[in-house]
C-alpha cells in the first residue's frame, strides 16, 4: 500500500526518516525522481542516510509501478521533488484509489512563489494543479511533520490569496 | 587555481556561524554564502564573476551544521573547477542540493540523537561523582569529537568532492549512533543510581531489597520497550504506578 505521497524539494532527509516513517509505519521508501535516479552522487548519498533495514529505491518516474506498489503488502512512502513531479506521477499510474493522501512537505521559496505554510511556497499554476488533483479525488494537505497541524487545500488557497 | 590553506581555514571558521542569519525563505543560505565568500574572493578576480558566484550561493540551503563542513569543502572543490572553466556554474549548486538532505539526516541521527545525549549523560554522572570539572571535561570531549569530524569532513570534501560520500559511508555513523545511544542509556541508569545513593534513599541494611526492586523494574521496562511498548506512555504508567504504591502503603521513598 501507499499511505502517503510526499512532495519535498529535499526528497529524503531527517523529517522524512525520523518523523514520517515511524508514524506511517512505513517499511519502504521509493524516491520517484529522474534527476536523483540519474545521479550516482544522489543515489549514494540517499542510500547512506536510510537505515539498513529499510529498503530505499531511487527510480526514474517512468520506472515506478504505482499499481504494484499499491497492491504490495509493504507500506511504501513515495517521495517526489515538486508539484510538477506529482502531476507527472498521475500521468504514470498514480490514482486516488492507489494512494489517496498527498502531502506537501517542503517546497522552497523562489521568486514568484508565495508562502502558504512556513515550509511551502507555491505558484498560482501549482495551486491550480493541486486543485485539479483534489477534484480527481486526492486528499491534498500541507504538513511538514506529523506533529504540525495539517492544512487542507481550501486553507492553502485562502493563505495564498492573503500572501504577497 | 587552488585555494590556499589560510583561506580554507577562514571558510572553516566562518562555517561556525552558519545559522546566525537563519531565515524561513533561505534557511542557512546567508550563512553558507558568508562562509564560502573568502574562497570565492580568492577564485574570482573579476568583480562581475565574483558577484555572480556569491549570488548563486544565496539560494536555499539547509543541512546539519556540522555535516555542512563536508558540503562547504565540496562546494569549494567544485568552485575551483568552475573558475578553471572545467565545470558549469550549476555544478556546485547541484552538489549542495543533492547532499544537504541526506547529510542532514545522518547528522541529526548521529550528533543530535546520539553523541550529544551520550556526553550529556556522561556530564550528569561525572558531576555527581566528581563534581563540576567532569562537566567541563564532558563538554571538551564532545567538542573534540565534533571539531575533529568537522575538520575531517571539510578536508575530505575539499580534496575528494563527490567521493566524500564514500568516506562518510565508511565512518558508519548510524551504527556508531546505535551504540552511543545504548551507552548513553546505561550512563543515565548509573546517574540515577548515584542520585539515589547520594540522597540517602537507601537505608542501611536494606540494600539487597533496593537492588532487587530496581533490577526488577529495569528488567520489566527493558522487556516492555524491546517488545515495542511506546516510550512516553510506558514512562507515565510507571510513574503513576509508583505514586499509587507510595500513596497506598505510605512508603516514603526509602528502602
Amino acid at each position: 500500500m501507499i499511505p502517503l505521497v510526499r512532495v519535498d524539494n529535499r526528497l529524503l532527509h531527517g523529517q522524512v526518516l525520523e518523523a514520517w516513517m515511524p508514524v506511517l509505519k512505513a517499511t519502504e521508501v521509493v524516491v520517484a525522481d529522474d534527476d536523483a535516479a540519474g545521479s550516482p552522487l544522489a543515489r549514494a548519498a540517499m542510500t547512506l542516510c536510510v537505515p539498513c533495514e529499510t529498503p530505499a529505491r531511487i527510480l526514474r518516474m517512468a520506472a515506478v509501478d504505482f499499481a504494484a506498489l499499491a497492491a504490495s503488502p509493504a507500506v511504501v512512502l513515495v517521495l517526489v521533488r515538486d508539484v510538477a513531479g506529482l502531476v507527472e506521477a498521475t500521468t504514470r499510474g498514480l490514482t486516488p484509489a492507489r494512494a489517496p493522501r498527498v502531502n506537501l512537505g517542503n517546497i522552497h521559496f523562489a521568486m514568484g512563489r508565495r508562502p502558504v505554510t512556513p515550509s511551502v511556497f507555491l505558484t498560482a499554476e501549482e495551486l491550480e494543479a493541486l486543485e485539479a488533483l483534489a477534484a480527481a479525488g486526492f486528499t491534498v494537505e500541507a504538513q511538514a511533520i506529523p506533529t504540525d497541524p495539517p492544512y487542507g487545500l481550501d486553507e492553502l488557497k485562502r493563505r495564498y490569496a492573503a500572501a504577497r | 587555481m587552488t585555494i590556499r590553506f589560510r583561506t580554507r581555514a577562514h571558510v572553516f571558521w566562518r562555517c561556525l556561524f552558519l545559522q546566525a542569519a537563519w531565515n524561513r525563505r533561505g534557511m542557512q543560505n546567508l550563512g553558507f554564502a558568508y562562509a564560502i565568500e573568502p574562497a570565492l574572493d580568492a577564485l574570482y578576480a573579476d568583480p562581475a564573476r565574483r558577484e555572480e558566484a556569491l549570488a548563486r550561493h544565496l539560494g536555499f540551503f539547509n543541512c546539519h551544521p556540522y555535516m555542512t563542513a563536508a558540503i562547504l569543502g565540496g562546494a569549494i572543490h567544485h568552485e575551483e573547477l568552475v573558475a578553471a572553466g572545467e565545470e558549469p556554474g550549476a555544478a556546485p549548486l547541484s552538489y549542495k542540493a543533492t547532499l544537504q538532505g541526506p547529510l542532514a539526516a545522518v547528522g541529526d541521527g548521529f550528533f543530535w540523537t546520539a553523541l550529544r545525549p551520550f556526553f550529556g549523560a556522561m556530564a550528569a554522572l561525572g558531576a555527581l561523582v566528581a563534581g563540576w570539572p567532569a562537566v567541563v571535561a564532558a563538554v571538551l570531549s564532545y567538542n573534540l569529537v565534533h571539531f575533529g569530524l568537522r575538520a575531517l569532513l571539510f578536508r575530505a570534501g575539499y580534496r575528494q568532492g563527490d567521493a566524500v560520500v564514500g568516506l562518510i559511508a565508511r565512518l558508519a555513523l548510524p551504527r556508531l549512533a546505535d551504540r552511543l545511544r545504548a551507552a548513553g542509556v546505561a550512563l543515565c541508569g548509573a546517574a540515577a543510581a548515584a542520585v539515589a545513593l547520594r540522597a540517602g534513599g537507601v537505608a542501611d541494611g536494606s540494600e539487597a531489597a533496593a537492588v532487587l526492586v530496581v533490577a526488577t523494574a529495569a528488567g520489566a521496562g527493558y522487556v516492555a520497550l524491546s517488545r515495542g511498548a511506546p516510550l512516553f506512555p510506558a514512562t507515565y504508567l510507571v510513574a503513576l504506578l509508583g505514586t499509587i504504591v507510595a500513596a497506598v502503603t505510605g512508603w516514603d521513598g526509602r528502602f
